[in-house]
């Protein structure tokens, strides 16, 4: 047993040493995060043009994909459609409170409503939804299919798992996240105008809204809109792919793989969309 | 030729100095085996020893270190993953959890292997699924999901994925492993009956020693991740070598 001056002399120790142990800790952790993070590049980068390479030889299985597409798109397409129709009425309800004090700007509201829909909101919130959804379908299947030995399976009975797997995935979510974006930018705008016209005080007229809308439009609103989910259809069906594949130790394991792919596809989509938007990409 | 290395000719399987393992953990160290034809050849060992991973690494699931692995007369180690497919076709693998594909049926899951590499018509493919379920007595199963099956079916299922692209080798993990006494004399006796019809090379990884010493051409034991020897049963059961003594003699001492 150390006696009161040895546990002083300790403590004294601890403290002097305080420090440097955390600086190291964090040090520590920054390099280690900093390893995974360039880890997850190259696997994000290995895995797409590996997919994109089997999807050029024309290794696509018709229903597959289909069956992908339908659990993807369709099944995502309700929650999605919801979430914007609400974020619609909200904008648009600011919208009008603040064109209420300015007592001018009616006719700005359509335009404003579909900028704002069709360059960002509708891409990001979309593309977030269907990460939280699809994207943690895709990492828990092929996470689960992983730990049970299912992928092993597959590649016994030589059939390569990015083939049966990613691509239809891939391809699955490279068309329907565009498709599902921009249907839920034309509900959003209409949401708008129910919020405005029903809802609002102002009681903002078709004619008004829509020819607003009719004003504002650009072909670089579709243009962005496509471009951005494209992308973030891309970043949802690979981030769930390679952490599906990462999986290791049982439904703990891909409990962790799903909460990962959430995290990194929301970080990702942020990412890209700043990206995006800079750049002009 | 280097010392302890034998003539890999006469072998369908031929492991040189292997180590392997899992990202950057070694499991097998310097390992050396060797299988010959149409012959069972069961690996006995403790948990953890690396008995899964010997097979694992026979089809190069896993990462290869060092050495030279042979399969029927083509050195694979340095294979990357797409070029190992055509060589994989010439193996089965029965998994120890039967590693089935939840979302297919039984026929599903059969048929899998040959409905993706598209070298058959459909009508084939019914043929030749309907012929190993009816071989294994799983046809009634056909249309059943792997989670309404029991732990004995579904292993039979996992072979009969194996079995229908007629391979030349097959590898067992713990193919008796949770099955009650009745289940696993079965799955033997398949395990048995399936290199006599289809004259199959097997490679099984068990501890079930009656059934092992019964079916079993060679043994090989693996103990402290690499084989230290390899015999016909009676060799390992009057082993000089202690750690297989005592691993033999503890077992036969439980079963008396």
């Amino acid at each position: 047993m150390p006696n009161r001056n040895q546990k002083i002399e300790q403590t004294a120790k601890d403290i002097f040493f305080a420090p440097f142990t955390i600086t190291g800790e964090v040090t520590a952790g920054f390099v280690q995060m900093m390893i995974n993070t360039f880890d997850f590049i190259g696997q994000f980068i290995l895995m797409f043009v590996r997919a994109m390479i089997f999807i050029l030889k024309g290794g696509v299985r018709l229903n597959t994909l289909i069956q992908q597409m339908s659990f993807l798109g369709a099944d995502s397409i309700f929650i999605v459609v919801l979430c914007i129709g609400f974020t619609g009425m909200t904008l648009a309800t600011i919208l009008t409170q603040q064109i209420e004090s300015l007592s001018y700007g009616e006719e700005l509201i359509g335009g404003a409503m579909l900028w704002s829909m069709g360059k960002e909101l509708a891409p990001v919130l979309s593309a977030l939804i269907i990460a939280g959804r699809a994207g943690a379908g895709i990492a828990s299947e092929i996470g689960t299919m992983k730990v049970t030995d299912q992928i092993d399976a597959l590649r016994a009975s030589a059939v390569p798992p990015i083939r049966y797997l990613v691509v239809p995935r891939l391809l699955a979510c490279i068309i329907m996240v565009p498709i599902i974006t921009l249907f839920a930018a034309i509900v959003g705008v209409y949401a708008g105008y129910i919020a405005v016209h029903y809802i609002s005080p102002l009681e903002v007229s078709y004619m008004t809204y829509f020819e607003s809308v009719k004003n504002f439009y650009e072909m670089d609103i579709a243009r962005s809109l496509l471009k951005k989910s494209l992308i973030f259809g891309v970043i949802i069906a690979i981030v769930g792919c390679v952490r599906g594949f990462e999986t290791k130790g049982g439904a703990s394991g891909v409990g962790r793989a799903v909460t990962s792919s959430v995290v990194t596809s929301m970080i990702l989509i942020f990412l890209a969309d700043v990206l995006i938007t800079i750049v002009k990409l | 030729m280097k010392k302890g290395i034998e003539n890999n000719s006469e072998y369908i399987i031929s492991m040189n100095g292997i180590s392997s393992g899992y990202d950057d953990k070694i499991i097998l160290e310097n390992l050396n085996f060797n299988v010959k034809p149409s012959e069972i050849i069961t690996v006995i060992g403790g948990s953890g020893s690396g008995k899964s991973t010997l097979l694992k690494t026979i089809m190069r699931f896993c990462r290869i270190f060092s050495g030279e692995l042979i399969i029927d007369g083509e050195r694979i180690d340095h294979l990357r993953e797409s070029n190992l497919y055509h060589v994989r076709q010439k193996m089965g693998m029965v998994f120890q959890g039967a590693a089935l594909f939840d979302s297919m049926t039984v026929f599903e899951n059969v048929a899998f292997p040959l409905a993706e590499k598209r070298l058959f018509g459909k009508k084939e493919i019914k043929e030749k699924v309907i012929q190993v379920l009816e071989q294994l007595g799983m046809i009634d199963a056909r249309d059943s999901f792997p989670d309404e099956l029991s732990g004995g079916m579904q292993k039979r299922a996992g072979l009969a994925r194996a079995l229908v692209e007629k391979p030349s080798i097959i590898l067992y993990d713990e193919p008796t492993s949770g099955l009650d006494p009745i289940m696993a004399g079965y799955v033997n006796e398949m395990i048995y009956s399936t290199r006599e019809d289809f004259g199959v090379t097997s490679v099984v990884v068990s501890h079930d020693m009656p059934s092992v010493f019964a079916f079993s051409d060679r043994i090989s034991a693996i103990f402290n991740n690499t084989i230290i020897q390899t015999g016909t049963p009676d060799e390992i059961m009057n082993s000089e070598i202690e750690e297989v003594h005592e691993f033999i003699h503890s077992i036969k001492t439980l079963d008396n």
